[in-house]
């Protein structure tokens, strides 16, 4: 019983931190419905295909939090997507479904049900702790292929600033919380892995699960604080309780408006010098962020998305619509990478590679599978012809220069395949080289007699520099993009692209980092490309700073002997950093 | 065609990760793989399928591969197998 005046309490699992304080909006999800239709001979070939879309489109939702869960290496996450996308892949599944589709003439959303219900029937009964844990997983992944098959995507309009209440929420609903301006979110269930909690992660979205009945303890229009730092939510709080929530709302909010003062400032050091902050982007849905953090431009589309299971992408039809939709809805040159497949991306190669890394990497494996490169170089000069002046093309993995002469050759007779030789639209496509093998540092001056532009790759470039592999914690004091010899690898770098006047940028995710990208500056780049969100606090300490103290910080960590000497003359630096 | 059998070493048995490598070994051979526990044959390719065995430590398995390369494949298998999937045994 909840009484007026009252602190009720009730106690969950903190999936995303944060605080905040407004009045529920509940949201009901629907139970599923099956079709109990049975369907007709000639509908067949149709309900397959229904069942291949919604597969492919629980695909492209799942790797978009595959990858968030890898950025923070949370590994039972990533076991989850891992073992999820095993089951898009399943072939079984498949069989199952073709068969209830096509010999009892269900519609694919009730073959699909039935498919699923064989093996969740055994693994009910089985004994197994293991197994019974993860049927919840298998249970979302089934829900989700049903919903896509029945395109049941009707959304509720989500109010701003609520605090959307619910049994559960789907990634998607998390994204469009995010976009409606919802203040946090609140779930009965869920686990900390599941993919609306990497989302909500993701999109700062404070948000509490595992609050058992929360949807029957609040009513429409209640007010509420989230508590998502100390793990609990206040129903119908005092009036006091509000207060000093509010006090540390509002602290909170200081801290948001500080960076977006800082979104809004032009980029320029305190010396007047102007720099340039681009995003990194893989999804249509991050646009969002590129416009709201006002980057200008896209320094790295990263494009392994558009790539199926077995190393094949998808249509060239898809690919245009891809790349049309992310021009159309952005602003500023846009530098597309081309497949990075191999290294821990992708490698569905029959023979599994002893040392991917090291193996058939970016150009190499594109120039080992020229029918993939093409389709993908066709589908990017088809958009930029209609964009001009737009499109960048960066190559992946470059290790030697006959690689770049391979692919330029490629490019030129798909340019000339498409018929456009002598316009001037193509003559306008730069065409770079990602600097991430030391071997293409040592042949800098050499590069940079045929490159139009380089794009350093900060964290495989620490990775081959130090030869260590950055998911390994036993050597993970080496994987450090402060290493002098990594600094001294990108000024070498710096120092060939300026003599023949090639442009160079980095686009890897140290950039991110507000001090790194105050050395960088020091170093002479100017052109930074990293995960929007990081923007505010980078372009914060770059205003601070002018060129020639910028220059100073370089060249003192220039000349350091050690990684902890590095440390300890950056460090001070960071006070200066807010967030 | 192998016809075999293996025995699960590491402790857990064949819970979702161990499942889940196995699957993705298999899956980068051609040969089809199935496996076999008490009289209940599943797709070894299949994820569903090897999480309904829900082989645990000491099972022998049933293995019966075909294929071109179903040495390979037997190989990379039996490496799984033996090592435990990389887990505690």
């Amino acid at each position: 019983m909840i009484v007026p005046g009252t602190d009720y309490i009730v106690i969950g699992i903190t999936a995303s931190k944060g605080i905040a304080t407004g009045r529920v909006q509940l949201i009901n999800h629907q139970d599923i419905h099956l079709q109990e239709i049975r369907i007709s001979e000639s509908q067949i070939e149709e309900e397959y295909e229904k069942f291949r879309v919604a597969v492919e489109r629980v695909k492209q939702e799942i790797h978009l939090t595959r990858e968030i869960a890898k950025e923070r290496k949370n590994e039972e996450a990533e076991l989850i997507i891992e073992t999820q996308l095993q089951i898009l892949d399943d072939p079984e599944l498949i069989v199952q479904t073709h068969c209830q589709i096509a010999d009892e003439l269900f519609a694919a959303d009730k073959a699909l049900w039935t498919a699923f219900q064989q093996f969740l029937e055994v693994l009910e009964h089985s004994r197994n702790d293991y197994m019974l844990q993860r049927l919840p997983d298998i249970k979302e992944i089934r829900d989700r292929l049903i919903r896509a098959v029945q395109q049941n995507t009707k959304q509720t309009d989500l109010k701003d600033a609520a605090i959307i209440v619910s049994d559960w929420v789907t990634p998607s609903e998390v994204l469009l919380a995010h976009k409606s301006g919802v203040k946090a979110i609140l779930c009965n269930q869920g686990g900390l892995t599941s993919h609306a909690t990497i989302v909500a992660h993701a999109m700062e979205l404070p948000m509490i699960i595992g609050l058992k009945a929360i949807t029957r303890l609040v009513h429409d229009g209640d007010c509420v604080i989230v508590d998502a730092i100390g793990s609990k939510v206040i129903i119908n709080p005092q009036f006091s309780t509000i207060r000093s929530y509010k006090e540390h709302e509002e602290k909170e909010q200081k801290r948001k408006l500080l960076r977006e003062l800082y979104i809004q400032k032009a980029c320029l050091t305190s010396c007047g010098e102007p720099f340039t902050l681009r995003a990194n982007l893989e999804f249509v849905e991050e646009i969002q962020n590129v416009n709201r953090y006002r980057c200008d431009g896209i320094g790295l589309l990263r494009t392994e998305s558009l790539l199926l299971a077995d190393v094949e992408a998808i249509s060239e039809k898809g690919q245009i619509h891809f790349y049309r939709q992310i021009v159309s809805e952005s602003e500023g040159p846009i530098t597309i990478r081309l497949f990075d497949i191999g290294g821990d991306k992708l490698s569905a190669r029959r023979q599994p590679e002893q040392n991917p890394f090291l193996g058939e990497r970016g150009i190499r494996f594109l120039l080992a599978n020229p029918d993939l490169m093409k389709s993908q170089l066709r589908a990017i000069l088809t958009v930029a012809r209609e964009y001009p002046g737009r499109i960048k093309i960066l190559v992946p993995m470059l290790a030697v220069l006959d690689e770049w002469f391979a692919f330029k050759q490629i490019y030129l007779d798909i340019r000339s395949e498409i018929g456009m030789n002598e316009d001037e639209v193509f003559q306008q496509i730069s065409l770079g080289a990602m600097v991430e093998v030391p071997s293409l540092i040592v042949q800098g001056d050499q590069f940079s007699k045929y490159v139009d532009f380089f794009s350093i790759g900060t964290n495989d470039l620490t990775q081959y520099i130090m030869a260590t592999d950055r998911g390994n914690p036993a050597v993970a004091n080496l994987y450090d993009s402060f290493q002098p010899a990594v600094l001294r690898a990108i000024k070498w770098m710096k120092v060939a692209a300026e003599k023949k006047h090639i442009p160079l940028s980095v686009c890897g995710e140290a950039a991110s980092d507000p001090v790194f990208a105050l050395t960088l500056l020091g170093l002479g780049i100017t052109e930074l490309s990293m995960t929007p969100n990081s923007i505010p606090s980078v372009k914060q300490i770059l205003l601070q700073y002018s060129i020639s103290e910028a220059e100073e910080l370089a060249n003192k960590l220039l000349s350091c002997d050690t990684v902890e000497e590095v440390h300890e003359i950056v460090a001070p630096y960071y006070l200066s950093a807010v967030d | 065609m192998i016809e075999t059998t293996l025995k699960v070493l590491n402790k857990a048995g064949i819970h979702a990760r161990p499942a889940s490598s196995l699957v993705k070994t298999a899956s980068h051979y051609k040969s089809e793989f199935y496996m076999h526990l008490d009289g209940y044959k599943i797709n070894g390719k299949s994820i569903l399928g090897v999480m309904t065995l829900a082989a645990e430590q000491g099972c022998e398995l049933g293995i019966e591969l075909e294929g071109e390369d179903e040495k390979q494949a037997f190989e990379a298998i039996k490496k799984l197998f033996e090592t435990g999937f990389g887990e505690e045994m």
